[in-house]
């Protein structure tokens, strides 16, 4: 819980990009958060600047930073894999640790999946993401 | 009759419970009350022991699943102040059965409010609604165009008999509002609104799907056209919804389903239907759960509603004096008990209620969190982030005030 709060407490990526080419924009309709991620992916496809913006709990906004901390660098097809595989370890059974290859941060979430209601928060921005990359290669 | 604690919990095993696993505290009756043992075995004996179809068959058990059903009617009648009337004088008004409070309030629209509506005519409602009772509105303009008006409310969530009144015209041909907030447990001063709105002539709908459950209810004396509830928050089974509506009225509108059991006389290309209430009951009806709302009437009678009424406002008392005394926790509504059913909801600052919710739920303690289904209303509170609500029913004692209150101290801890 801890780092999760320092995530949502002292996010490094708050703010609005000025030079992104591509952004999105979800609202949770259950309690009206919101995230939004401006991204600038140059011409080999490669995530180079991320923020974000947004209002909301702790989850929906600490995992837009998560989002925002790992994406940074990685290829768009990295992205996507990286983003399904945090839906795949929310899925997991409570017990099951993180694999080894995938980032530790992910942990952070773990008591998560014990409480499905509040899995939509913290998939949002990891869903906008791998959207804005699947989109447009 | 005073509240025996032994029995309530000997009734509602569920309070004995666990969940997370910590002791069960259950602060979430304004969403669906909890359901007692007496309930349960009505509608298990029914599914047991004569479970066939009513209105049907010319068979015993056909017979004794139509009279109890019949005979859960008149309870509701009387539970409402219908019966018993004076000998050689006909009803006033009708209970008919739906699924839900959503459909009674759907039946009124399209029945009603399609049928009959012209372009121009208005519909007066208030900021406060819960969707169910705004949302099918919204289409009756679309089609007809008529006109929806709302009468705004303060940042207590509050109005007043003058804010409404001033807001009837003589185009005004519904009244359409709720008998207490699900958010803010306001109850606006509705007799006097019924009777404002009768003398230019509207239509009167009340929404008591919160009130009903924690107040008695004399719909001859309230006025009303039409007041629909639900069963569910009131000790009854899901699936069942409440709606009474003045006979004379019933008489000129149209059905809402059509089907079996609505019907006198079918031929290839045309039908006549049923006398009130069975028309507007089209297919078979939820039996079980009609058998199972006349046990929960028994309970509540038993109790009394005004001992009911009683128990709760000593709770919200008590739960309104601990939050006045954190200075860090917001609390929507009018505060006072007076006019402020059993519902206390609230902000803890530096906490997203989302959040607060989860915490709570670790620690046993059910609320509920979010918009609850009244989008508009936590707009014009400017709570579009949402609240929590802890609502309480007169199973809850000052214990789980105190339980909620250690668990909200607990989160802003964490969130300090």
């Amino acid at each position: 819980m801890s780092s999760l709060m320092e995530m949502y407490r002292n996010p490094r990526y708050r703010g609005v990009l000025e030079d992104y080419n591509r952004s999105s924009t979800e609202i949770n309709r259950s309690c009206g958060d919101s995230v939004t991620l401006y991204l600038r992916v140059n011409s080999q496809g490669i995530v180079e600047e991320l923020q974000f913006a947004g209002e909301g709990c702790s989850l929906s906004q600490s995992s837009a930073e998560l989002a925002c901390r790992l994406a940074r660098g990685l290829t768009c097809a990295q992205v996507v894999s990286l983003s399904q595989s945090f839906i795949r370890f929310l899925l997991a059974e409570p017990d099951q640790p993180v694999e080894s290859n995938l980032p530790q941060e992910f942990s952070y979430y773990n008591d998560l999946r014990r409480y499905p209601m509040r899995q939509k928060c913290a998939l949002m921005a990891w869903e906008i993401l791998e959207n804005l990359c699947v989109a447009q290669g | 009759m005073s509240m025996n604690r032994t029995a309530i919990l000997e009734d509602f095993p569920i309070l004995s419970s666990t969940m997370r696993g910590k002791p069960f505290t259950y602060l979430d009756s304004a969403a669906t009350s909890l359901t007692p043992e007496q309930v349960v075995q009505a509608m298990s004996r029914y599914y047991l022991e004569y479970g066939v179809n009513v209105h049907r068959g010319v068979y015993e058990f056909s017979e004794r699943a139509t009279r109890e059903y019949e005979e859960v009617r008149k309870k509701t009648e009387k539970f409402l102040g219908l019966l018993p009337h004076s000998p050689g004088k006909s009803p006033l008004g009708h209970v008919i059965f739906t699924k839900s409070t959503t459909e009674a309030s759907n039946l009124l629209a399209y029945s009603y409010g399609r049928a009959k509506l012209r372009s121009g005519e208005e519909i007066l409602t208030t900021e406060t609604e819960h969707h169910s009772t705004l949302v099918p509105w919204h289409p009756v303009c679309e089609k007809t165009g008529a006109i929806l008006k709302t009468v705004p409310i303060s940042p207590q969530g509050t109005f007043t008999l003058d804010d409404f009144a001033s807001r009837l015209t003589p185009r005004t041909k519904i009244a359409v509002f709720s008998a207490m907030s699900n958010v803010t447990g306001f109850m606006p001063p509705i007799k006097e609104m019924i009777q404002r709105a009768k003398e230019v002539g509207a239509l009167t709908i009340v929404d008591g799907a919160q009130y009903v459950s924690h107040h008695g209810v004399n719909v001859e004396e309230l006025g009303c056209d039409f007041l629909y509830f639900s069963a569910h928050k009131m000790l009854g089974p899901t699936g069942l919804g409440v709606l009474y509506g003045r006979t004379e009225i019933l008489e000129t509108m149209e059905p809402f389903l059509y089907g079996g059991n609505m019907i006198l006389k079918v031929s290839d290309f045309a039908s006549t239907y049923h006398p009130l209430p069975e028309k507007f009951e089209a297919g078979t009806p939820p039996i079980a759960e009609v058998l199972g709302f006349g046990a929960a009437l028994d309970y509540l009678s038993n109790i009394r509603m005004d001992t009911i009424r009683d128990q709760e406002k000593r709770l919200l008392t008590y739960g309104l004096e601990m939050a006045s005394k954190r200075p860090w926790m917001k609390v929507l509504g009018p505060k006072n008990p007076e006019i402020q059913g059993a519902i206390m909801s609230f902000n803890v600052e530096g906490v997203h209620s989302h959040d607060l919710g989860t915490l709570l739920d670790s620690q046993g303690i059910a609320v509920r969190t979010g918009v609850h289904c009244a989008q508009p209303l936590m707009e014009h509170l400017r709570v579009g982030g949402g609240a929590v609500r802890a609502s309480m029913y007169f199973y809850n004692t000052e214990k789980d005030i105190d339980t909620l209150f250690e668990g909200i101290e607990r989160a802003k801890e964490i969130f300090g």
